[in-house]
Order: structure tokens, then C-alpha cells, then sequence
């Protein structure tokens, strides 16, 4: 050990910075809103080595998910001041959209470490505007797939040509692209003020500094053999249960998920690459962490994640997988804290366990122009712990984007929102009950499409330590149940009511005891 | 001769501005139970010591924590919320995030009242105008429901009533004639802008504030008459300063009254010495704030947070983090060095205050530094204590010793730790208030203020790159400074949601006629500027740009300039869209340049300052000359490493560093 207790710290500080600023850069300079408001974006540095020194996550699913693209693209000899593009799930990516820059950083011409700034993009072209399509086969109908490769004036063309919406992917791409440099430049001023050893060696620190605490915080849990099996409910080709299943092992500091027993890919895009699976098991373990341990490759380090080739959480090429990162990353939360709750580890019961997506669509009727969608993901419940009740309305698990207005909703689109509201009850019962799910009641004022990818319609968010479950979610069309992921024809007039689960209860509810 | 008053937690400073540009200062404790009674015994005491007999004062400027308090507090009004049937959980919805990543059973804080005190109304504006009608039985039935709930004020926020306010209308003057003691504040008239859960969350704060409120201005405007007072002011969060009445019927806009004054006080101290793009950091006992002030202008933006509730009022920028002098200094699990968030606050305060506090803090280590003076009482007569702050700091050492880390040699290279770390924090937020706004720190000048914040100025702009410290005149009552020049302020906003190639410049002329009426009817001969709120379609956020014409085409391009300026980019073919248009008049903004009294009133020392004294600067230690900070002869040069000791701040010249005093009494601080 060489820094001390303020080096430590100062540099936790500045290193922070440095991807905090890459952050602002891109959010601030990026054209979509997917980017802008909704923040679905992540910015990291690493070191020389590939290892993660910081990162600024605005959302959880990215969490720790970048150190496979570094991998990816130190694997191709990346030089000293090289730019990388990539998106390709099975070469250092998580899906289509998720487009990643890799910045080489030179100093003296080595490479001095990563700027890594990583962004959903709207569209990457493949079968359906959006590039999230549900029911989906195959990879190459989600999209172009873009493996690491160098980011020149040519390769951008190639994209440019192959998506919907080519200015704005260009106008985002730039604002990555100047974010990735910000990184450079503020690790090379760190290095100017410092000195590359002094650097280097605060970096390492940092990292067994974020390990001593993870693992610190995991010794107070050793419990082996904790397991727990949960299902997506179909995968958008067929409505069958698809089953995760985990054996967790917390012990001597070191988390170990093992998901043998998970069902294999699926035939539809409900796949995960296992950087996907990693990150949902990371926020697992992030969440039994003090909120200020530095997040950096040293928490991964306690952290070991294995799954069987092949299987719904290690997808192998060239499975589909743009869903895999919305909903399926959601269950593999819901099931390691499940597993967790078996070994009567301090977490709360599940949650809704879903993103609730919502897409509606039309072509030029009524004055909306010629064609238009519109995306959004809502809210539920959260599981009640055993510190308290479970918050309502709210995302849960690997998301947490803000909703949209209903006033902007009605200005801009040919929708009506008829109510929405808390879904009073939903909540499973405990002695602290869980979080109530939302009730979001549309109304198409034009002929439309709607796709629903949604789950937790028919498996309940469960309940802990003797709570009850939360409801389930449903989605009604005129009054009448919709199965969890489907796709329909909207007249002027149809109302589309979805009604998102309810969080599981936590502990018996205390009356029971009283009367005994 | 003006008069800025700025109540605070510990003390109530009052700062007089003269038609000459001289300042006099002055700090009473203040009164938490009536804050007015500190108010006026500081301008009483004021008045009485000045020579010559009390001068007329021209105006009476506050700014006031009654608001801040009661959210923060949650001690507002028992109010009722009446709205769209259907939509009555809106304010439990929020915006659907969750109130932490990673602390799931964390809750946001609730709104600012119970669900049984909702009523829903049977009517609803589409954006075109009426869907269901509002009844004249269902206004009886609400007024009603409302009656029966027996409230103190009543919030009406109904769907799209910033475009179609009728409905909204009614069931106010319905309520207003029925309730004759309640305040009824509707969203059309608090906040007529797009956005159902902010319009809704600020209506409802305004209700929840507004009786409080209202009565102490009333009792402070009395308080002010009887002594001949005729212009009492309060200062808004956005920097703008009401006459009473005005903020009576507007106390949600006093939320960050206090922080405002502080933004404008900064402003005026650099515009002295000719410096109008500044970063700016308060440092007080329990947090840091930093803000921007560009081109002259403080950033006033929307969206804030009080106590959990947001207001999406005009307010000054601020980014808050937990470094101030009673942060408390602790080692995580790791062995990292940390500061705050924990502060010991004036009580028990500081290990070395002796009121019983153990724990270091970062003013305890400024002690052992040198950097303070144990010998010069603190404002409220604390005589700080070197030993209690050395002890305190010595059983940190033990505990980082134990966890088997780098052992820190001695109390000072612990200290010499927690400045370091409390530097790196307030850093990183200056860092983020000025890269979130596409502005480079290194073109800047710093100005720190509070009774810490010059301490850390040159270590701050060094970790910035910045070559330029300004420390203000008076930095621990900088705020009140602020109030004392602050100008009056109006601001009216209306909706106009359109797209700029599909608009008029008539109609853009014609919306914003009504609200042009309003403000100068509001504040005569006072000065109107016209702003439009505009963004490219599809973005979920709003540029606010000067319009000068109405020409469409010119605001198109004032836009993409502001855009540009600001992000970095603007697409020439992007649509724009208008949001918002809003009319801001402004009076009696013309202030006196800042002077200090061509006497020095403590003598001149010519040849150095006021002794010297060792102190410890990133772990060197050095003998600094002394000099005395409020009264620095105009011109003198001061070569780092210095001490500038004033009566409520110290600043702090670090090697390296040239200290210029300033003809307004502010100190230039530049890197040599």
C-alpha cells in the first residue's frame, strides 16, 4: 500500500471527476433526447491494463459493463491515440443500440489508459424504427452490427447509411466523440500535475481500495448455497416460461453467481451476452455496498459471475438479444435477490421487475406527420425490506428513467391520457407492505400500432420473510387482457389501460401476531 | 443609503451601502422564534451608532429563511389540493425515478400533504381546449369537499390550465367566496407554464407557504413603517427583490431567498474589479455552494428542489455539497480520509468552539494549520481552542493508525489531509456547475466567500487551473451585500407552445403584450427585457434567449447563438420551438461602484502587515506576514504566503500567489 488515507481520497475525488465531466460533455452536447433526458448513457476511464478506474453510470444496466468493450478492443492492438467503435453483443457489447466509444489515451506515444463513453442510441437500423423490436430471431434483423473498429470518416458512412436517422446519430456520435476526448485531456492533466507513476500506482489503490470495502462489506454475509429460480414470461416468438436459475455463494469477500440450470437461449431477443448478466448481478451486490465506495474495477474483483455457454444469460452468437437488456437484466436482479432473500441476507422482497415498455406508432393521419413513435417505460412498485415499506410508483432494478408528461403527451401525439394513478393495493401485504404499481390508461385519438414488451403478467413480484406478493401487472385493450408481449392494431376510440405489478411484502403482517 | 439585511442560522448580518460606495457591516444573533426581531435589531443598532444621527434609509432589503425553513421543516399551512378527477395522485408519482440507485428502501420526501386532502374535479382541458365540462353543481360539490376539509390554503392545479385556465378560474373565485380566511393560489396564476407535476408540486408549495409568509412580511412592512422605513424588499430566489404585497402572494419564489443574495453580492464584488465570468463559492458551516455568473449575469434556471419538493420557479444556480467549516473529518472502512457528510454545525460545533464537540472538522484543522488565529474571538465570541482541535485531530490519527494505513506523521500532516480532501470535494462541484454549462473554469476568476471560503481560494484555483482569486469586501456577509444592491424585480410568463416557422412575429408580439401590461403596471418605470423560452423540437429542456424582434427568424438565431454558445452545437435545420415566453422588468438596479473609505481607519502599515505567523501550507511549513483584511490600503501588494485576517472571513495567500488590494475593498488574488 502506498497512498495514504488523503491520497486515497483525493484522488478518488479527481479521478471522479474526470468521468463526471465526460458525463456532463455528452449529455449536454448530445442531439437525442434518449441521451439528454432520459440519460441512458455511461461514461468510464480505465487504466493501461484495462481495468476500470471510474465511471459516471446514470442508469444501473450499464454498471460495470465496459470493461469487456476495453477488453474487445486492447484484443485488436489498439495504438496510442486510436479511436474504436463498437456494438457487436458478442465482442464487447450489450445490444445494438448500446453504441460504444473507446478512446486509446496517448502519453509519449503508450497508452496511458481508456476513455470509454458508451450511449443508447434511437435507432441502428435492422427491421423496425427503433431497433428494439420484439419476437426477433436473429441479431442481424435488431440492427447493423458493428464490431470493434477503428472510428474513421468511412466507417461512419458505412453506419450512417445503414440507419433512419443518420444527422442525429451523427450530431450523438460527435458529442461522444468530445466527451471521449474530455476524458484524455483530464487524465493527462492529472498525469501533468502528478506525474504517470504517481498516477498509475493512485489508480491501483483506488481499486484495492474499492475491493478492501466490497469485500469488507461482503464478509458480514457467508452463506453458501443460496438458490432461487424465476421466469421471463416468453421471449416475443413463443408465450412460454423461460427459466433463470442462480446459486449464489457469498464467501471469504467474494460474491459468486452461477446460473447453471438456466434455460438456453431463446428463440426470440430475450438473450444476454454475460456482460448484460454481470452488470445485473453488480447493482445486486452494488446495493449491499456503503453508497461511497468508488465504483471502479476493484468491486468487480470480489464479484464472479459464471453461466453456461449458451445459455439465456450467456448467449453465444448470433442469439438476438435488444430485449435481453430491458427485461431479461430485470429478472436476473429479481433472481439473485431472491436467492439472496433464501439465505436470509437483508434484501428487500422483488420488485415490479419490469421496464413496461410501451411504443405506439402510426403513419401521417391527422396532421402528425408521416410517421411517428413514440416510446416510454413505467413505473411500479418496489419491494417492501426490512427496514421499511416499499416506495410506490417508481423503476425499479436496472432502469430508472423519469416519465414524460401528460401534457407533453397529448400536445405532441394523437393519445389522450385518461388517468393515471397509483394502483392502490397492489403492494403485497407484510408486516411493511411493498410498493403499489401504476395505473396508465391511454386513449388513440388516430389509427396506430401498439407494442407491448412487458412482464410479471402472470408471476407475481414475490414477497420476503413471510410477505405477501405484489400483484401482478396487466394490460387490458378496451377492457380485455393482452398477454405480456404482443402487438396490436389501435382504432380512434381504443383504450389501452396498463396496470404495472405491485412490490412484494416484507415480514408477517403484525396483526397475525397479536391474536395469537 | 441602503440597507441589505440577510438572516442566517447562527447570525442576522446587515450590510449599509452608501450613495458613495462605502459599506459598513455590522452581525446580530439571530432570533429563530421571530426572525424579524433580529432583523430590526441590527438596523436599529445600525441606525443608532451612525454618526451624525440615523440617515434616511432609501430601502430595506431582505432575505429571508422563513420560507426554506417551513420546507425543510415541513411547518407550512394545513392545505387542501384540488384538481383533475383521475389525476390525484400526481404528486406521489412524481416523475417515476426512485429517490436513490442503490438504496431501494429509500422514499422520496412526501409532497406537502395527505392524500385525503386531494379533491378531484369532474372536468378536463385537453390542449385544444375543453374535453368535460366543469358543472356549476360540481364547482358547489368541490367547494363543498374542500370546506369540509376545514384547510388554512387551497392549491388548484388542474390539466392543461396553463394553456386553458378557465376551469381554474372558476373553482378559485368560487373558493375565494366561500372560504373568506383561506389563501387559494391556482396554478394559472402561480405557474402558467407545461409540465402537470411541477406546475402542480410549485402550486402546492405556494398554498403550503403562503400564510406564513404573508404574515411575517406583514409584520416585518409594520415593523419598518414605524421607524420610518417606507421600502421594505424581499430578495426572491432568483436574485430579483418584491416589495412585501407582491411577496406575499408569491412565497414559493422566496425558497431560495438567502443563497440569491449571496449570487448578487458575488456579482457586484466582481463587476468592482472588472470581472464578469465567475465561479463562486460560499463556503459556510455546514455545506458549500457553488454557482456561475456569466457575462455579468447570475444563472437563474427552473427545476430546483426545496425539502424534496420542486419548484420550478426562477432560480439562482446552485450546487450544494457537504464541505463546510463544521464538516467532520472520518476514516471509511477502506482507510480513505473522508469529510462530512456529517457536520457538527454550531453545536456542538467544532472540536476546538469547547461547547462539548470531540469530533475534527475542517475548521479545526484550518486551526492547526495557523491558519486561524486562536487569539481573535470568532464572531459570536467563541475563542477557539488549539489544544480540543489538536486532540481531536490526534484520535483520528489513532483510528487510521489501527486500520494499519500510511501512518500521518503528526496533527499537522492530518490536517494538511482534511483541507486537501475538503478542497477536492468543493473542486469537483465547481467542476460540475460550470461543465454542465459548457463553460471552461480556466477562463474564470474565483470568488470565495463565507468565513471559510477565501481560506481555500488559491488551493481551489489551483486545482482548476485558474489564475484569478477575487475575495469580496466582507466575505462572511457577502449576502447581505447582495440584498443591499439588489434590484426590484417583476416577472411574468405565459405558455405559447409553437413551432417557430409556424408563428407570427404579430402573434409572438401579441403574446407577449398582455404580460409586458402586467410588469409595468407591477413596476413602474422599472426596465423590461423580453425572453423566450425556446428548444429544438424534441428536446426536453429550454434555452431562455433575449428577444429583441419578434421576426421569428431573429429569434432563430439569437436561439442557435445561445445554444451554440452554451452546448457547443446547433443544428441549422433542426426545428425550433417556442415554450414559454416571459417578460422580466427590473428597477433600481443602478448601484453605487464599491469604495472603501479613502482613510484606512486602523493606519497604514506600509512596510508589511501585522506580524507574522508560522503556518502549514500543503504540508510546508512557512512564516506568512498578517495583514488585516478589511482594511488593506487600495494598491498595496502582498506576496504569498500570506494571512488576510478580517473580522468575520480570513483569506488565505498561498506561495506563489500576488495579493492586489482593490480600491473597493475586494482583494485580487493572481498567480505569479
Amino acid at each position: 500500500m502506498t497512498l495514504d488515507a488523503v491520497g486515497l481520497e483525493v484522488m478518488a475525488h479527481a479521478f471522479a471527476s474526470i468521468a463526471e465531466e465526460m458525463g456532463l460533455v455528452l449529455i449536454h452536447a448530445a442531439l437525442s433526447p434518449n441521451i439528454r433526458e432520459r440519460r441512458d448513457c455511461s461514461a468510464a476511464l480505465f487504466d493501461a491494463e484495462g481495468q476500470m478506474i471510474a465511471q459516471a453510470a446514470h442508469i444501473p444496466v450499464h454498471l460495470g459493463a465496459m470493461a469487456e468493450a476495453v477488453a474487445a478492443v486492447r484484443a485488436e492492438g489498439a495504438a496510442p491515440g486510436d479511436v474504436f467503435l463498437l456494438n457487436d453483443p458478442y465482442t464487447g457489447g450489450t445490444h445494438l443500440p448500446d453504441l460504444t466509444l473507446v478512446g486509446t489515451i496517448a502519453l509519449d506515444r503508450q497508452v496511458a489508459g481508456y476513455s470509454v463513453v458508451r450511449a443508447h442510441h434511437s435507432d441502428v437500423g435492422g427491421m423496425q424504427p427503433g431497433s428494439m423490436p420484439a419476437g426477433v430471431r436473429e441479431l442481424f434483423a435488431e440492427g447493423l452490427v458493428v464490431p470493434p473498429v477503428r472510428w474513421t470518416a468511412e466507417v461512419e458512412r458505412l453506419l450512417l447509411a445503414n440507419v433512419r436517422t443518420p444527422a442525429m446519430r451523427r450530431g450523438d456520435l460527435a458529442a461522444q466523440r468530445a466527451a471521449v476526448e474530455r476524458g484524455a485531456e483530464g487524465l493527462r492533466a492529472l498525469i501533468g500535475r502528478h506525474g504517470w507513476p504517481q498516477v498509475q500506482r493512485a489508480a491501483r489503490d483506488l481499486m484495492d481500495h474499492a475491493e478492501r470495502r466490497t469485500r469488507a462489506a461482503l464478509q458480514r454475509f457467508r452463506v453458501a448455497g443460496m438458490s432461487a429460480t424465476d421466469w421471463m414470461e416468453g421471449d416475443g416468438v413463443t408465450d412460454a416460461d423461460v427459466a433463470i436459475a442462480v446459486r449464489v455463494d457469498i464467501q471469504d469477500g467474494t460474491f459468486h453467481a452461477d446460473f447453471t440450470g438456466t434455460a438456453p437461449a431463446a428463440a426470440g431477443n430475450i438473450n444476454c451476452p454475460l456482460a448484460v448478466t454481470r452488470s445485473a448481478v453488480l447493482f445486486v451486490v452494488r446495493t449491499l455496498l456503503e453508497p461511497d465506495v468508488p465504483m471502479n474495477g476493484g468491486v468487480q474483483r470480489a464479484v464472479r459471475v459464471t453461466a453456461p455457454e449458451g445459455c439465456l444469460v450467456n448467449a453465444r452468437w448470433p442469439a438476438a438479444v435488444a430485449a435481453g437488456n430491458v427485461e431479461t437484466s430485470q429478472r436476473i436482479t429479481d433472481t439473485v435477490f431472491l436467492a439472496l432473500a433464501s439465505g436470509g441476507l437483508p434484501v428487500p422482497a422483488q420488485g415490479q421487475g419490469t421496464m413496461n415498455n410501451v411504443t405506439f406508432g402510426g403513419v401521417g393521419s391527422g396532421g402528425w406527420g408521416a410517421g411517428w413513435t413514440y416510446y416510454e417505460t413505467l413505473g411500479g412498485g418496489q419491494g417492501a425490506g426490512p427496514t421499511g415499506p416499499g416506495p410506490s410508483g417508481v423503476h425499479v432494478g436496472m432502469s430508472n428513467t423519469r416519465n414524460t408528461p401528460i401534457e407533453v403527451v397529448e400536445m405532441e401525439l394523437p393519445l389522450r391520457v385518461r388517468r393515471y394513478a397509483l394502483r392502490e393495493g397492489s403492494g403485497g401485504a407484510g408486516k411493511w407492505a411493498g410498493g403499489d404499481g401504476v395505473i396508465r390508461e391511454y386513449e388513440a385519438l388516430a389509427a396506430m400500432e401498439a407494442a407491448l414488451l412487458t412482464e410479471r403478467r402472470r408471476h407475481a413480484p414475490r414477497g420476503a420473510a413471510g410477505g405477501s406478493d405484489g400483484s401482478p401487472g396487466r394490460n387490458l385493450l378496451d377492457g380485455e387482457p393482452l398477454v405480456a408481449k404482443t402487438s396490436r392494431a389501435l382504432e380512434p376510440g381504443d383504450v389501452l389501460r396498463i396496470e404495472t405489478p405491485g412490490g412484494g411484502g416484507w415480514g408477517e403482517p403484525e396483526s397475525k401476531g397479536d391474536r395469537s | 443609503m441602503r440597507l441589505g439585511v440577510d438572516v442566517g442560522g447562527t447570525f442576522t448580518d446587515l450590510v449599509a451601502l452608501h450613495d458613495d460606495g462605502r459599506i459598513d457591516v455590522r452581525k446580530v444573533a439571530t432570533t429563530p422564534e421571530d426572525p424579524a426581531v433580529g432583523l430590526f435589531r441590527a438596523v436599529d443598532g445600525y441606525r443608532s451608532s451612525v454618526v451624525g444621527g440615523p440617515v434616511p434609509v432609501e430601502a430595506l432589503i431582505h432575505g429571508t429563511t422563513i420560507a426554506t425553513n417551513a420546507l425543510l421543516e415541513r411547518r407550512g399551512a394545513r392545505i387542501a389540493l384540488v384538481t383533475t378527477a383521475g389525476f390525484e395522485d400526481l404528486l406521489w408519482l412524481r416523475r417515476q425515478d426512485r429517490a436513490d440507485l442503490y438504496d431501494l428502501s429509500r422514499h422520496h420526501p412526501p409532497p406537502l400533504l395527505t392524500r385525503d386532502h386531494v379533491v378531484g374535479v369532474h372536468e378536463r382541458m385537453g390542449p385544444d381546449g375543453v374535453l368535460v365540462e366543469l358543472t356549476d353543481a360540481e364547482v358547489k360539490r368541490v367547494v363543498a369537499a374542500v370546506q369540509t376539509l376545514r384547510p388554512d390554503a387551497v392549491a388548484i392545479a388542474c390539466l392543461f390550465a396553463f394553456r386553458h385556465p378557465e376551469h381554474e378560474r372558476r373553482l378559485a373565485a368560487a373558493l375565494r367566496a366561500a372560504l373568506l380566511d383561506v389563501q387559494v393560489a391556482a396554478s394559472c396564476e402561480v405557474l402558467p407554464v407545461f409540465r402537470e407535476y411541477e406546475r402542480t408540486s410549485t402550486t402546492t408549495a405556494e398554498a403550503y407557504l403562503r400564510p406564513k409568509v404573508s404574515a411575517y412580511v406583514a409584520r416585518a412592512e409594520a415593523a419598518a413603517r414605524q421607524r420610518g422605513i417606507e421600502s421594505l424588499r424581499i430578495m426572491t430566489s432568483s436574485g430579483g427583490t418584491m416589495p412585501p404585497q407582491a411577496a406575499a402572494i408569491h412565497a414559493a419564489a422566496l425558497a431560495l431567498s438567502g443563497p440569491a443574495g449571496g449570487v448578487v453580492g458575488a456579482r457586484l464584488a466582481g463587476e468592482a474589479v472588472g470581472l464578469t465570468d465567475l465561479l463562486t463559492l460560499d463556503m459556510g458551516g455546514t455545506s458549500a455552494d457553488a454557482s456561475l455568473i456569466l457575462g455579468g449575469g447570475a444563472l437563474a434556471e427552473g427545476a430546483g428542489v426545496v425539502g424534496g419538493v420542486p419548484l420550478a420557479l426562477p432560480a439562482v444556480l446552485i450546487e450544494t455539497v457537504s464541505a463546510g467549516g463544521g464538516s467532520i473529518a472520518w476514516i471509511d472502512t477502506g482507510g480513505a480520509l473522508k469529510v462530512g457528510p456529517r457536520s457538527a454545525g454550531a453545536v456542538p460545533g467544532p472540536a476546538s468552539y469547547g461547547r462539548g464537540g470531540t469530533e475534527p472538522t475542517v475548521t479545526d484543522a484550518c486551526l492547526v494549520l495557523g491558519w486561524l488565529d486562536p487569539g481573535q474571538p470568532l464572531a459570536d465570541d467563541v475563542r477557539l481552542d488549539l489544544e480540543a482541535a489538536r486532540r481531536s485531530l490526534a484520535a483520528l490519527g489513532m483510528t487510521i493508525a489501527a486500520l494499519g494505513m500510511t501512518r500521518l506523521r503528526n496533527e499537522r500532516a492530518i490536517a494538511t489531509g482534511i483541507v486537501a480532501v475538503a478542497t477536492a470535494v468543493m473542486a469537483r462541484a465547481l467542476k460540475r456547475v460550470s461543465v454542465a454549462r459548457g463553460v471552461d473554469p480556466r477562463r474564470m476568476a474565483l470568488l470565495p466567500f463565507g468565513g471559510a471560503g477565501p481560506l481555500f481560494g488559491c488551493a481551489l484555483a489551483e486545482a482548476l487551473g485558474m489564475r484569478v482569486v477575487v475575495v469580496p469586501p466582507h466575505p462572511g456577509a457577502l449576502s447581505a451585500l447582495g440584498l443591499a444592491a439588489a434590484a426590484e424585480r417583476v416577472e411574468a410568463v405565459a405558455s405559447l407552445h409553437r413551432q417557430l416557422e409556424a408563428v407570427t412575429a404579430a402573434e409572438i408580439e401579441a403574446g407577449f403584450a398582455p404580460l409586458v401590461e402586467r410588469v409595468r403596471s407591477e413596476l413602474p418605470g422599472g426596465l423590461v427585457r423580453q425572453q423566450a423560452d425556446c428548444r429544438f423540437v424534441g428536446q426536453g429542456y429550454e434555452v431562455p434567449v433575449a428577444v429583441l424582434s419578434a421576426e421569428p427568424a431573429i429569434v432563430a438565431q439569437v436561439f442557435r447563438a445561445a445554444h451554440r454558445t452554451r452546448f457547443g452545437f446547433a443544428s441549422d435545420e433542426a426545428p425550433i420551438e417556442l415554450v414559454n415566453l416571459r417578460v422580466v422588468a427590473e428597477r433600481g438596479g443602478g448601484t453605487p461602484v464599491l469604495r472603501r473609505p479613502a482613510a484606512p481607519s486602523t493606519g497604514q502599515r506600509p512596510g508589511g502587515g501585522g506580524g507574522r505567523r508560522e503556518v502549514v501550507v500543503r504540508g510546508e511549513t512557512v512564516v506568512a506576514e498578517v495583514w488585516p483584511l478589511d482594511d488593506l490600503p487600495p494598491g498595496v501588494t502582498i506576496a504569498g504566503p500570506a494571512i488576510l485576517a478580517g473580522g468575520d472571513a480570513t483569506a488565505l495567500v498561498e506561495p506563489g500567489w500576488l495579493a492586489t488590494a482593490h480600491v473597493s475593498g475586494a482583494v485580487v488574488i493572481e498567480r505569479r
